[in-house]
């Protein structure tokens, strides 16, 4: 087994606000709306329905993870599937994780360009995150679970500060009729939208938890967090902007945050929350992108994961320019959510089914 | 050796990165527009006029300085779009036009007539504009009353516009809808848009023939209509009816107030009423909004049900009568009660009839009793519900103070009370 120095334990709170950060991540991108536009004035209840979807898929990868103490997901994918067939799911993940970083550079730095620096080319704003998210990945996960760490209470502030000062601009007939598209339509939109990478991410680095209980708490507060903070959003947008509304807007938190007017000094304040909507993003990159190349390291059997890290920057970077525009970037996005669901919860259900196959006619799981 | 080349890496990077985005425009280097009034042109489709503030003025408001420049410079320019009058604006000015200060949007009367959400749809879009920005119709067109704003008692002209809706809050006389709430009432199944009107006053209307409105009506003015002398000719009263997104009628100043009272958005105002027991006497009272109204909405009956609970203040009596006194104080809460139960009628009358626009907001009260919106859309609330529903009004109101005096005495040669 490769092992990759660490140079710090890694304790549940950072690995918490880790997955925590990489969660919201999609929070300040124009999920929120694709929510609403999914249940209309239930939006709110997608996200609920979304959210506890999000957990059942966690839920997967830690019975998965249970049986295997110390290993990857890489490992546990070549001992259940054999080396062939699990090198090529390993590779599977790996690009997942990739193209996940590359519609994650790409959206991020679009709404970059079209909320705050309309005229810095996509290429400077790309290349800042790219550089971000790299210097952090390059001192390995224990950096970036502290930098997670750190970060997380001024998020987590913005975040509130945000949603609080626009309680003034709500209006509780937003939320009627009650339940929106209608129950069955809010549970498949749910279902749709319930992709999240946080359940991939935590196997992959499941050696660098102390144990399988930490692991556990970790990701279920991390995932747990970040499903309250999208739900809380989706509520308040909702409130403030009507359905018709609320599913034009491109950038949800954004457009609300620009509402913000507490008198006549108390607004204009939407440049202060896009420093928390950086941090997440330089976060969540770096994360993503070290966890994609940790597999491609572990899958080829590599002694360090830091030449990958640069390889994967590179291929990733040069991949999030393809999309002619936002819109093809969104569509990316949008195929990644439900061809997603295959490495989020596909294959951790059948990879248990196997394992408990595996034990009942008595060998190892 | 390795760390100081981490150190200078990191100096190296932090200096390029902090020395600002490329993107970067100096503050000083902006012409910052305040208003913008939008008309339908002479030659094109449109005539963009814009109110850009003399920040050389501004910035010597402090010292005393200015040299008698005025306070904002004006400029009108004739094109397809808002933006394509915008882009040739910057031919002239030699800093680049910036809206992100901009303040307040005029629609022409002519223009607000048309579908208008072809107007306010791109500015919703554009990222500089604020959607906290008041939206107003201008009678008769924006390029007049742009040039004729004079914000006098302000030293900065953006605090002028900023300000007009605290002066809003003491009368209820117009009502300031900002941007988002006017985009959102076009996007609404259930609601239609109101906003503020303003317009121009020459002055001359003290000297012309006009007619004075009933006291139990005050202040039943349009814009331009207030009988006044001085400067500052613009004026705000009155209210843009809107049905769906084409501007269908006024509402005047006291019309406005019995609309905000509908919609439990009465700040405070003075209303003038005839004294129920002494004629050619008047009292006034200080009115505010007690509570939200309750409405009740029977759809299955046709019927909306809807009690406003109001607070007032005696402010003037004119007579020696003793209202302060609880049973002649119940009596004027019924007189008022009366007055504006009539008024409230006769507002939704024109509403319901004439323009056919929800512009109380009564369909939002709808969206309660159904489970999902594809119910609600086939209600069909604006064309085929809200015009035909019976909304009956009652008006509940409790005087709770008497100002300063407590109980009224005749003056000497003045009637006593009979009580």
């Amino acid at each position: 087994m490769i092992e990759i120095k660490l140079t710090g334990k890694i304790g549940v709170a950072e690995l918490a606000c880790l997955l925590f950060i990489s969660n919201i991540a999609r929070l300040y991108l124009s999920y929120p709306r694709a929510l609403i536009e999914g249940g209309a004035m239930a939006g709110w209840i997608v996200a609920i329905i979304a959210t506890l979807f999000s957990l059942l898929y966690l839920w997967l990868f830690i019975t998965l993870m249970k049986n295997f103490p110390g290993q990857s997901l890489v490992e546990v994918h070549e001992k259940l599937l054999g080396r062939f067939l699990g090198t090529l799911v390993n590779l599977f993940y790996a690009v997942f994780l990739l193209a996940l970083v590359v519609a994650f550079f790409r959206e991020y730095s679009e709404a970059m360009i079209s909320s705050a620096m309309p005229r810095t080319p996509l290429s400077i704003i790309v290349g800042v995150f790219a550089l971000a998210a790299v210097g952090t990945a390059f001192f390995s996960l224990d950096t970036l679970a502290r930098t997670a760490r750190l970060t997380t209470p001024f998020i987590v502030a913005a975040l509130v500060l945000s949603l609080v000062t626009v309680l003034n601009f709500m209006d509780w007939h937003n939320y009627f009729p009650i339940l929106g598209t209608g129950p069955l339509t809010l549970l498949t939109e749910g279902f749709k939208y319930s992709l999240i990478s946080e359940g991939v991410l935590a196997a992959v680095l499941f050696p660098y938890f102390q144990d399988w209980i930490h692991f556990r708490k970790a990701t279920f507060f991390g995932v747990l967090g970040g499903g309250v903070a999208m739900i809380a959003l989706v509520f308040v947008y909702q409130g403030v902007f009507i359905t018709n509304e609320a599913i034009e807007q491109s950038l949800p938190y954004y457009r609300l945050v620009k509402v913000i007017s507490l008198g006549r000094f108390f607004q204009r304040i939407e440049s202060i929350f896009l420093l928390s909507w950086g941090m997440v993003g330089m976060i969540k990159l770096a994360v993503t992108l070290y966890a994609g190349a940790l597999v491609l390291t572990k899958t080829f059997r590599l002694p360090d994961n830091r030449p990958i890290l640069w390889l994967s920057l590179i291929v990733t970077v040069s991949l999030s320019f393809l999309p002619k525009d936002l819109p093809t970037a969104i569509e990316f996005d949008t195929f990644m959510r439900i061809w997603g669901l295959v490495p989020a919860a596909a294959v951790p259900a059948l990879l248990i089914i196997l394992s408990n196959f595996r034990k009942r006619k008595g060998a190892a799981p | 050796m390795k760390a100081v080349l981490s150190k200078l890496i990191a100096l190296v990077l932090v200096c390029t990165l902090i020395s600002g985005c490329s993107g970067a425009r100096e503050p000083n280097d902006l012409a910052y527009v305040l208003a913008i009034g939008i008309d339908k042109g002479k030659h094109d489709k449109l005539r963009v006029t814009f109110q850009i503030a003399n920040t050389k003025v501004a910035a010597a408001g402090n010292t005393g300085g200015g040299g008698g420049d005025k306070p904002v410079i004006v400029a009108s320019v004739e094109g397809p779009t808002i933006f394509a009058c915008m882009n040739l604006l910057n031919t002239v000015t030699s800093r680049p036009i910036t809206l992100a200060h901009c303040k307040i949007i005029f629609y022409g009367e002519a223009l607000a007539k048309e579908d208008m959400a072809k107007y306010v749809a791109p500015l919703v879009r554009f990222k500089e504009l604020r959607k906290t920005i008041f939206v107003n119709v201008a009678i008769p067109n924006a390029e007049e009353c742009i040039n004729k704003t004079m914000p006098l008692l302000e030293m900065n002209p953006s605090k002028y516009y900023e300000l007009k809706p605290i002066s809003q809050n003491e009368t209820s006389l117009f009502k300031q809808t900002m941007m988002k709430d006017f985009y959102k009432d076009f996007k609404s199944v259930t609601a239609d848009a109101v906003t503020a009107i303003i317009g121009v006053n020459d002055g001359k209307q003290e000297e012309k023939e006009h007619q004075v409105p009933q006291p139990e009506n005050y202040p039943s003015f349009l814009p331009g209509q207030i009988p006044r002398k001085g400067e500052m000719p613009i004026e705000s009263i009155g209210c843009a009816i809107f049905s769906k997104t084409k501007m269908v009628g006024q509402i005047n100043g006291d019309e406005t107030r019995t609309l905000l009272m509908l919609q439990g958005l009465l700040r405070q105002g003075y209303y003038v009423l005839p004294d129920p027991r002494v004629p050619n006497s008047l009292i006034t009272l200080l009115i505010k909004q007690g509570k939200k109204p309750d409405v009740q909405m029977d759809l299955k009956n046709n019927v909306i049900r809807q009690t406003i609970y109001l607070e007032g203040e005696i402010a003037a009596i004119e007579s020696s009568e003793n209202y302060e006194k609880p049973e002649l104080k119940t009596l004027l809460e019924d007189h008022f009660n009366k007055l504006t139960q009539s008024k409230c009628q006769n507002l939704l009358a024109k509403l319901q009839q004439d323009w056919q626009s929800d512009a109380v907001g009564y369909g939002v009260y709808a969206r309660s009793q159904f489970l999902t919106y594809a119910e609600l859309t086939k209600l069909d609330w604006l064309d085929r519900v809200y015009p035909a529903i019976d909304i009956q009004v009652e008006i509940k109101t409790i005087i709770r103070r008497t100002g300063l005096i407590l109980k009224t005495t005749p003056a000497p040669g003045q009637p006593e009370s009979e009580d």
